[in-house]
């Protein structure tokens, strides 16, 4: 078939009569435009993340203590007080909350729970309880307080 | 005995046989050795090509036998084609599959995938023109979206006599994306353009994976309500698969029950195409109008490609308007090799796959809003 014939049977007539350039037009718009905004959209959607998770902490912050909490919060752990009395303060919240290790116990556990507890600078804390021999070692590699 | 012998012979496919149905046999062979031997999309191709073989074999009409027979096995097998089930099924396997993690951390990528669609509603055009029917020229426009099940879901919908070819049309341009899209994309690309390098995605969140097929499918299912039964089973999919919670049904969804819908799929929809019916003047001019379809959307997802790089101060690589449509992932591959084919070290997969998957959700809204304009 020739290019002429094939013109001959293409006609814009018949696009015009079926409303063809309507719907390709409508069509493409409506297609674009859904994809777009849908576009829009997930692009907004790790900010919407982020503020909710903002705002859900702020509600978490100001909520009462869970019931798995334990009754009393640790008391707030005195942060540059690098007096031999400021290390005695520090070792009573740290043996507050890690009652739960026992009398004796293994640094790791005495960090993880400190990590939990959401107390400040464990490492480094938990080294200098030790440097101050207020936490000392036992002969089967455990420690205990010496408060 | 000789009579019995003489009716028995009357009666077998070879004396039946004229050279339209050695012609779909052919054929059928002809797609099943390109699937098996020369792996074009064999896990379509081989039941397609096998259900021309089995839809083209003559019989005696009246025995409840072919596909377009009351009561014929192959009769109900194919109710799941010409209902819209096995498409469906198939969308929901899909997005049991597919992970939006790329197009989530890029979202202006999207807007290649509804670029692509362009070729669908240019092609409803041409098609008008050359006098097929509304429902027809719908019917044969969405092959340009390059994807079966929608071309399938669509046709059984508007013009269910074209379902053969369309299907045919359809799988076998998707499975020629090789032959098809390359020269496009060298013709309108410059050197320098396909060399161009995309940044590194950010990570998504499990968050952003959930949350996205729930705004998905209100957003798209609302502006194009006939697009429901191919895009709710395709978030629904996708969210088994990033809730985590249901992981098992996700696995089925992606294995055993898309690969059933599959096999029917392909099988019935090959035999949907026998000779007295596939054979005619418009089948061609299906065919024809399917490559101008296919050919157009791979132009315009590039060339809204070079047009957004007009505007943005990241550039983006006008390669990946081609993956638009939404044959996933042969186009997003072909995509890749192109851009390595100029510089081994550039990886453009992940960012082809992104305009991959919006091609498919552009894809079945273009479907939803013909089918609205349609019955509207």
């Amino acid at each position: 078939m020739d290019p002429a014939t094939l013109l001959n049977l293409f006609s814009f007539n018949r696009i015009a009569e079926q409303n063809g350039w309507a719907m390709a037009a409508l069509g493409i718009t409506i297609d674009i435009t859904c994809l777009a905004v849908l576009a829009i959209i997930i692009s907004r959607v790790p900010f919407m993340i982020a503020f909710s998770e903002r705002i859900g902490g702020i509600f978490r912050k100001n909520s009462l203590p869970s019931p798995e909490q334990p009754a009393s919060a640790p008391q707030a752990v005195p942060e540059n007080d690098f007096s031999v009395e400021g290390a005695r303060r520090i070792a009573a919240v740290y043996k507050d909350c890690a009652l739960q290790l026992g009398a004796s116990f293994q640094l790791p556990d005495l960090y993880r729970v400190s990590r939990e507890k959401g107390l400040p600078h464990p490492h480094l804390t938990i080294k200098t309880l030790r440097e101050t021999g207020l936490l000392v070692a036992d002969n089967e590699g455990r420690f205990q307080w010496n408060l | 005995m000789l009579d019995l012998t003489l009716n028995f012979l009357h009666n077998t496919g070879f004396f039946l046989a004229d050279a339209r149905y050695v012609l779909m046999l052919f054929i059928g062979c002809l797609l099943v050795y390109l699937g098996a031997a020369k792996r074009f999309e064999p896990l379509l191709l081989i039941p397609i090509g096998l259900g021309v073989i089995i839809g083209n074999i003559p019989f005696f009409e009246g025995f409840g036998l072919g596909i377009y027979e009351n009561n014929s096995v192959l009769h109900y097998l194919y109710f799941g084609v010409t209902s819209g089930v096995y498409p469906s099924i198939v969308f929901l396997g899909l997005g049991a599959m597919t992970d939006f993690s790329s197009l989530l951390a890029m979202p202006r990528l999207m807007l290649l995938g509804a670029a692509a669609q362009v070729g669908v509603f240019l092609t409803l055009l041409l098609a008008l023109g050359l006098g097929f029917l509304p429902n027809e020229a719908a019917s044969i426009a969405i092959i340009g979206g390059a994807d079966g099940p929608t071309s399938i879901f669509l046709t059984a919908k508007l013009a269910p006599h074209l379902i053969g070819p369309i299907a045919i049309a359809a799988y076998s341009y998707m499975a020629l994306i090789p032959v098809i899209q390359p020269p496009i994309m060298r013709l309108l690309t410059s050197r320098k353009e396909r060399l161009i390098r995309m940044p590194n995605m950010r990570e998504v969140s499990k968050k952003e994976r959930m949350i996205f097929p729930v705004v998905g499918v209100m957003l798209c299912c609302l502006t194009a309500p006939a697009s429901i039964p191919l895009l709710g089973p395709f978030f629904f999919g996708n969210f088994l698969k990033e809730c985590g919670e249901a992981e098992r049904l996700a696995q089925s969804a992606r294995t055993v029950i898309m690969d059933a819908a599959t096999i029917f799929l392909g099988m019935t929809v090959g035999a949907s195409t026998q000779a007295n019916v596939f054979l005619t003047p418009k089948s061609i001019g299906i065919f024809a109008l399917g490559a101008v379809a296919f050919s157009v959307a791979t132009a315009s997802g590039i060339i809204f490609a070079k047009i957004m790089n007009l505007f943005l101060k990241q550039k983006i690589n006008p390669l990946l308007g081609a993956a638009g449509v939404s044959a996933v992932p042969g186009s997003a591959r072909e995509v890749h090799m192109m851009g390595q084919h100029e510089d081994k070290s550039n990886y453009l997969l992940m960012h082809a796959m992104a305009c991959n998957a919006s091609g498919v959700i552009g894809s079945a809204c273009a479907a939803g809003i013909l089918w609205s304009f349609m019955i509207g």
